[in-house]
């Protein structure tokens, strides 16, 4: 009788009972597995994470992680931001003025150089990922007497370190270049409706970018790049 | 009302509930809206990988922007096992990235679809692991779809398979139901954080966001800086993709708000695809939309794989 019934089930695509006591919590395990990152990232403050959130996260971590759902969904969000490009330049021992952007310096994300438009996407997410990976050359006074924080920017920075030589190693094989070279962080700011339609100023106004500095902010002033 | 009443009603309840979600996700049905997106997730799978190919190189082996060192750094706390871990020769990285095109290749067309789909899955994520940081929208939902079809019977329908006789008769099948509910439900996460992301920031709530969004020249593909004349329609629409976003996983569900909610989010979608560079993206996410159309628009005679 059961086996004529598992039958039937396979004839009409239905699912075997037995089958289903299993699924479904498995369904539901893979439900909180979608669930678990966002509601971790979200329920993050400076004081701490929602105990509960960060629970459910650690504890699926494995799935979360392989399975690529280890996603916050932050599109266009908070607002939306600034570009950020990276140069790469020969070395030079000072990059506190915009001057020091040379104008033969390769940069990217470059929509002429990187064809079609999602390998230029590529490149445009990992500028953007070398700028969030920023952690300054050294510290200011104040964070220094915080264990915490200078045990948290001493890995912050060797990651950033190991990327950077990382990206500048590779950049130097793919163009040929010989000589030592150095990776710079640009910011292209967003402009007002006033600046480009009345103002005129165009979107891909290179004298708009903002050399980013390597040390702490309060250590260089940003100036404006006169890069063509 | 006594006690034991109230037992009734409450076994009652879980009765109806337990039939009810028995029914929501194991109720069998057809494949070919499954089969469409699959088509798509398919053919995107290839292209992304045609796009690594591009300039395997600057991707991966020994010249790679992201060394071994960088991604062992970088995937230190997490698990994100990857065969492609930034010691991969370049050869083999060649061969993957073919097999992961091929795959691709062969789930659009349905060629031993139920081996292909969680082949190109897998091969797909296994670049994702190795190439984190290059990542965006679009990976997370082709991955996202090309995991729930794996599970489906997408393969029975508009499908090399079904035409060559290798599948059944692409009758309503339980699995299809299963995928299309999560893809459904993944969806809805996705669209409800998204909405509680921006509805953190004040530019989606002064109506900014869309004119700061067109201003962006790397995320520009045609120029939409003309919404700047006119504040009070972008600031609609910035208010009008908020609401949406935030309302998505309530609304998709009553047939009565539906087609007003997947008509916003093609069009939206559609905007991001034209305007913002992200065409790839646009494109699947629209796909992903499809799942919450019925099977019942699809008319089985016009299916040209069916001998």
């Amino acid at each position: 009788m059961r086996k004529a019934n598992e039958d039937q089930s396979q004839s009409t695509g239905q699912c075997k009972p037995a089958y289903r006591k299993w699924l479904l919590p498995l369904v539901f395990v893979h439900l909180m597995a979608v669930l678990a990152e966002p509601l971790f990232f979200f329920s993050r403050s400076d004081f701490q994470s929602g105990p509960e959130f960060y629970g459910l996260r650690r504890w699926l971590a494995p799935y979360v992680d392989w399975m690529y759902l280890d996603h916050g969904y932050f599109f266009f969000a908070p607002n939306p931001g600034p570009s950020h490009l990276v140069a790469l330049q020969e070395s030079s021992s000072s990059l506190t003025t915009s001057k020091s952007l040379r104008s033969d310096a390769f940069i990217f994300p470059d929509r002429k150089e990187q064809w079609p438009r999602l390998l230029y996407h590529r490149y445009f997410m990992l500028s953007e990922f070398y700028n969030n990976s920023f952690a300054p050359s050294r510290l200011v006074q104040e964070d220094q007497s915080d264990p915490m924080f200078v045990q948290r920017w001493t890995s912050d920075r060797l990651f950033y370190q190991t990327l950077q030589r990382s990206m500048a190693k590779s950049l130097e094989a793919s163009l040929g270049r010989m000589q030592s070279l150095e990776l710079i962080r640009l910011e292209r700011p967003l402009g007002s409706p006033e600046e480009i339609l009345q103002g005129g100023k165009r979107l891909d106004d290179s004298r708009s970018l903002i050399v980013l500095p390597e040390g702490p902010e309060d250590s260089v002033p940003t100036t404006q790049a006169d890069q063509p | 009302m006594t006690v034991a009443g109230i037992q009734r009603l409450v076994l009652e309840w879980s009765k109806e509930f337990w039939e009810s979600l028995d029914a929501f996700f194991f109720k069998p049905s057809d494949s070919s809206v499954l089969a469409w997106i699959r088509i798509a997730t398919g053919g995107m799978i290839a292209y992304i990988h045609l796009v690594w190919l591009l300039r395997l190189q600057s991707f991966f082996g020994p010249t790679a922007l992201l060394d071994h060192q960088t991604l062992r750094l970088l995937h230190q706390n997490a698990w994100k096992w990857t065969y492609l871990d930034g010691r991969e020769s370049l050869a083999f990285a060649c061969i993957h990235e073919l097999a992961a095109l091929g795959a691709g290749i062969a789930m659009a067309l349905g060629i031993w679809s139920r081996w292909t789909i969680p082949l190109a899955w897998f091969l797909t994520l296994m670049t994702a692991h190795r190439l984190a940081p290059m990542l965006f929208g679009l990976d997370q939902i082709v991955l996202m779809l090309a995991m729930y079809l794996s599970i489906s019977r997408c393969g029975d329908r508009w499908s090399l398979d079904r035409r060559f006789g290798l599948v059944d008769s692409g009758d309503a099948h339980w699995r299809n139901t299963l995928a299309t509910r999560l893809i459904q439900l993944h969806l809805c996460v996705i669209y409800f954080f998204g909405g509680l992301g921006k509805a953190r920031g004040w530019m989606w709530w002064d109506g900014t966001a869309m004119w700061f969004a067109a201003a962006s020249f790397e995320y520009q593909s045609l120029d939409l800086t003309w919404i700047g004349r006119y504040p009070t329609l972008g600031s609609l629409l910035t208010h009008a993709t908020l609401f949406w976003e935030l309302a998505y996983a309530a609304l998709v569900w009553p047939r009565l708000s539906r087609p007003w909610v997947l008509a916003m989010a093609f069009l939206v979608h559609a905007g991001i695809a034209l305007y913002l560079g992200m065409i790839t993206f646009g494109f699947m996410m629209i796909v992903a939309n499809l799942a919450f159309i019925p099977t019942a628009w699809d008319n089985k005679s016009a299916d040209p794989f069916v001998p």
